[in-house]
């Protein structure tokens, strides 16, 4: 070993971590070499140097440490309980807006949420310009024929009736127009007849008159 | 370690006074690395027990592989370069005052000696500082430290080369020579 390896390996040799063959020859070059000897002893002095600095002398308190984690402890059951809380509440309102699937709107003035399907616009006629023409039935002439034979059956019908009823009234008239000069001729017979008593039981005086 | 083992599994149980053991075993170790770490600057107490404050959270989830110290001491390292990221963002105050463990008994020349090598840890870039505090103070080996930090050995060897080369260079520069150094 030359110097420049020897002084790599001094630190270690001084704190006794070099291998047995390492540490050899470390040794035997300190005996020849006054220089790494001296590198040798200014580290020694380093190393004992170090030792002056003390450390301060320090109580840990258990129970204070217990303590403080069992407070930390409940700090955090109390927080996983409001995130489990709110959790839910927010697994809960997702699924009901999936469940109701609201709408909303925004406009002319007004706020609209509607959780159900907006109704159908209401459909307009339109006017259909599709002219069907009508079909062709060879039965139907036949029977608008029997229907105005049925229909000329009935007028006849009740012109025969109108006549009967006619007739009937004419000959009621007839019949009370016969009565009716019957009974005046009768009137006149018994106002005649009534003259008559009248005059034969109360005679008249000319010359009380 | 089977004691380790022993109390780990009672924890993962709930037996809080086997998390009590834990704590009371391995709060010096603990405090020492993150005050070592970040400097006589960081407030080591409330830090240390933040460690354990995670450590009892995750303990659940610890598989023990006899590996309890590489696991604690992962959450401390975390828990400094986060606490290292915020300090750097805060404006730098020099330490007014001497490390707690430095009392009156020390010389003047000792306690000088501590600030000097607080400083120049603190001065460290990170990747280096955390290499020689696991190697130095807490006497974690190379391979150990690998699986901590998830790099290789190699590599760390190396860091920790460099990072004690820029100590002595540094007390150096701040007048602790080899004479004062080797008191």
């Amino acid at each position: 070993m030359n110097c420049e390896e020897v002084r790599t390996f001094l630190p270690l040799a001084i704190y006794g971590d070099l291998d047995g063959a390492q540490a050899s020859e470390v040794a035997a070059h300190l005996k020849a070499c006054p220089g790494c000897r001296a590198e040798e002893s200014s580290l020694r002095q380093a190393r004992s140097a170090l030792d002056a600095v003390a450390a301060p002398q320090v109580a840990v308190n258990p129970v204070a440490i217990i303590e403080a984690e069992s407070a930390r402890q409940v700090r955090l059951a109390r927080r996983w309980r409001r995130i489990a809380v709110a959790a839910t509440t927010l697994a809960a309102g997702f699924l009901l807006v999936l469940a109701i699937r609201p709408q909303v709107r925004v406009g002319d003035g007004a706020l609209v949420v509607r959780w159900t399907d907006a109704p159908a616009p209401a459909s307009v006629p339109q006017p259909s310009l599709h002219l069907v023409p009508p079909a062709s039935d060879p039965g139907q002439a036949e029977r608008l024929a029997v229907l105005a034979k049925l229909l000329r059956a009935l007028v006849d019908d009740a012109d025969g009736r109108d006549r009967d009823r006619q007739a009937e009234i004419a000959a009621l008239r007839a019949r009370l127009d016969a009565i009716t000069l019957s009974s005046e001729a009768r009137w006149q017979d018994i106002q005649k007849d009534m003259g008559v008593l009248y005059r034969q039981q109360f005679p008249r005086k000319e010359g009380l008159e | 370690m089977a004691e380790d083992a022993d109390l780990i599994r009672r924890w993962q149980e709930g037996d809080v006074d086997a998390f009590g053991a834990v704590v009371r075993r391995w709060q010096r170790p603990v405090s020492r690395f993150l005050a070592r770490l970040l400097g006589p600057e960081a407030s080591v107490a409330d830090l240390t027990q933040e460690v354990f404050l995670r450590a009892h959270r995750a303990i659940g989830r610890y598989c023990d592989r006899g590996c309890f110290s590489t696991w604690l001491y992962r959450i401390a390292l975390n828990l400094a370069r986060d606490a290292g990221r915020q300090a750097r963002r805060a404006p730098v105050q020099l330490p007014e005052e001497v490390p707690a463990r430095v009392s009156g008994n020390d010389s003047w020349e000792r306690r000088e000696l501590a600030d000097a090598v607080a400083l120049a840890l603190a001065d460290l870039p990170v990747p280096l500082r955390e290499v020689l505090v696991l190697r130095h103070y807490e006497g974690v080996n190379f391979e150990q430290m690998a699986r901590l930090l998830a790099i290789p050995a190699s590599t760390l060897k190396s860091r920790f080369a460099v990072a004690l080369r820029q100590m002595r260079d540094r007390l150096k520069a701040m007048g602790f020579g080899d004479e004062e150094a080797a008191t």
